[in-house]
């Protein structure tokens, strides 16, 4: 597979000699699903403006796409990946939907008659095309928040990140972004990369990047990290749901595989069920 | 402490063209330290519902009785200003509502505010320092250079400084880490223990069903339940048609119960489903 991102060796500061990202290396392949997870502070969306050339390394390589992040290769760079943030409000620049799409198209010299036919595609891709006149503060935070995927969709980019950005939404807003995020995931083959701290949805992903105070702890398929249960208590997260139950159930002398994919378990105990 | 709502009306903007019908009818009775939830969709009139117990908004129609106060569509809410020390309201996302320069300045405006001088709004607001999790080192510090989740501290600190009787949370743990989360809602459990009203605004039942007593779910702008958490948990089919994210475990158990487990689906602890799970396996 071919790697899309490569991280190596890569340090930050924020103070001097107080290092956010020490010294930290992983690489992701091209189409898959990857989820960052650690506690607030350990370093997550530090990783995410590193990448986007938004802060300064210290130390160390950011290779997006072949290319080494450098200041001649920003915004070549910049132009592989989108970025959503926390919070709704903070990414609206446009005074209706269709501003705001055009915004990120008005700067990369896309043909003026082009651009309309470009906005409602990618508004229709979302599910936002009724509201594209609509005023920003109409919106709900998931209509927010899929217009700023919307406006990040037209710009092509082959890498999206998610800045923890369902985690101000409510479930119904978190639903409708969880489920258009891995649909782009496999429609259109692009790489997700979600900064999170919950773990449920880190155990559905294809790969983990699981960090602590700037390090990387571990690093691999969800059922081999999430599985290390001393490990994850230590980082004060939780290890999945249906992991705790069937450890439980082991230890009543039931034999039943390991899981963290809650369907995968239920499935395994309704056929020990029928079969008694 | 008691809170009752009598056929509370809300129109927002009302005779206007953008009048908004926002509460309808609401009769409602939070028992005194009680730990109760508000739950419902985006929209439903929890905000809403909420600002009324302080005043911050007069209903348009129907009174709100919280002890002797009365609230109602006549009164000004000047006079109403020591019902706010009662009832203390933690907005959502309150660390945008940090504005001193010092985290005691901003803990002691409110205590000062209230008549405190300025020697028992300090002493004071070391305690609720201590309560919310931070040591004394932080009075000196600016709000603004700590992480997101002590910022939710210090402005909760801020609220606890004025000794209400009725606080009043919205969504307190929204962006916090699990660990974060866990620590605030333990807190608060402890003040609801000390024997303070609790009302809890959550879309996370995970929190409801471990947290709370009992449960009020708000539907366009009415109250549609007020019941114990446990009965809310049982009625499957209706928690089903509200189209709530329910808590894991309940869930999980429902998805069992379709294929042939009969497990009661009010279950709070994940032990106790491990052990009946396994009974109903050996059986």
């Amino acid at each position: 597979m071919e790697k899309i991102i490569e991280i190596k060796d890569l340090s930050f500061e924020y103070k001097e000699d107080v290092k956010t990202i020490d010294n930290i290396s992983f690489s992701i392949e091209k189409g898959t699903y990857t989820t960052i997870l650690g506690h607030n502070g350990s370093g997550k969306s530090t990783i995410a403006k590193l990448l986007m050339g938004l802060l300064e390394k210290k130390s160390g390589h950011i290779i997006v796409g072949g290319i080494e992040l450098t200041e001649e290769t920003l915004s070549e760079v910049r132009s592989q990946i989108g970025i959503v943030f926390q919070n709704p409000d903070n990414q609206f620049i446009g005074a209706t939907v269709r501003d705001d799409i055009a915004f990120g198209l008005e700067n990369t010299c896309v043909e003026p008659s082009l651009m309309d036919g470009i906005i409602e595609e990618y508004a229709k891709k979302v599910n936002m095309y009724e509201f594209l006149d609509h005023e920003p503060t109409k919106l709900s935070g998931g209509q927010k928040q899929r217009v700023a995927i919307a406006g990040i969709l037209a710009m092509s980019p082959s890498i999206i990140i998610l800045d923890e950005a369902t985690s101000m939404l409510d479930p119904k807003g978190k639903k409708e972004i969880n489920s258009l995020v891995h649909q782009l995931n496999k429609d259109k083959d692009i790489t997700i990369l979600s900064i999170t701290h919950d773990i449920e949805e880190a155990a559905l992903s294809d790969y983990v990047v699981l960090l602590s105070d700037g390090h990387i702890i571990d690093t691999g398929k969800p059922e081999d990290v999430l599985m290390k249960q001393k490990e994850i208590e230590s980082l004060a997260l939780d290890v999945p749901f249906a992991y705790k139950i069937s450890k439980g159930l082991q230890a009543q002398g039931i034999k039943v595989n390991n899981y963290i994919d809650r369907e995968k378990l239920v499935k395994e105990l309704c056929q020990l069920h029928s079969k008694k | 402490m008691s809170i009752t709502f009598k056929e509370v009306e809300h129109i927002y903007s009302e005779n206007t063209p953008f009048s908004y019908h926002a509460l309808k009818g609401v009769n409602l009775d939070i028992k005194q330290g009680s730990m109760t939830a508000l739950i419902g969709h985006t929209g439903s009139g929890k905000s809403t519902l909420i600002q009324h117990i302080n005043a911050l908004l007069l209903p348009t129609a129907g009174e709100i009785h919280i002890d002797d106060f009365l609230i109602s569509v006549t009164d000004k809410p000047e006079t109403l200003k020591p019902l706010r020390k009662k009832a203390g309201l933690v907005f959502q996302f309150p660390e945008y509502q940090l504005f001193e320069e010092t985290i005691q300045k901003d803990i002691i405006f409110g205590p000062k505010n209230f008549g405190a001088t300025e020697e028992e709004a300090l002493a004071v607001a070391k305690k609720v320092l201590k309560l919310v999790g931070l040591d004394e080192s932080y009075l000196e510090r600016s709000p603004f250079d700590l992480s997101g989740g002590q910022k939710r501290r210090i402005a909760i600190a801020g609220i606890l400084a004025m000794d209400p009787d009725i606080l009043i949370l919205d969504e307190p743990t929204a962006g916090l880490d699990p660990q974060g989360a866990k620590e605030m809602l333990n807190l608060f459990k402890k003040i609801n223990e000390q024997g303070k009203t609790v009302i809890l605004v959550s879309h996370d039942m995970n929190q409801v069903l471990e947290y709370c007593d009992d449960v009020v779910v708000m539907n366009k702008g009415r109250v549609e339940r007020h019941v114990s958490v446990d009965e809310l948990f049982r009625e499957t089919e209706y928690l089903t048609s509200l189209s709530i994210d329910l808590p894991i475990i309940t869930s999980f158990i429902l998805e069992l119960n379709k294929n042939g487990f009969d497990i009661d689906p009010s279950i709070k602890d994940i032990n106790e489903l491990i052990q009946v799970i396994g009974g109903q396996i050996h059986e």
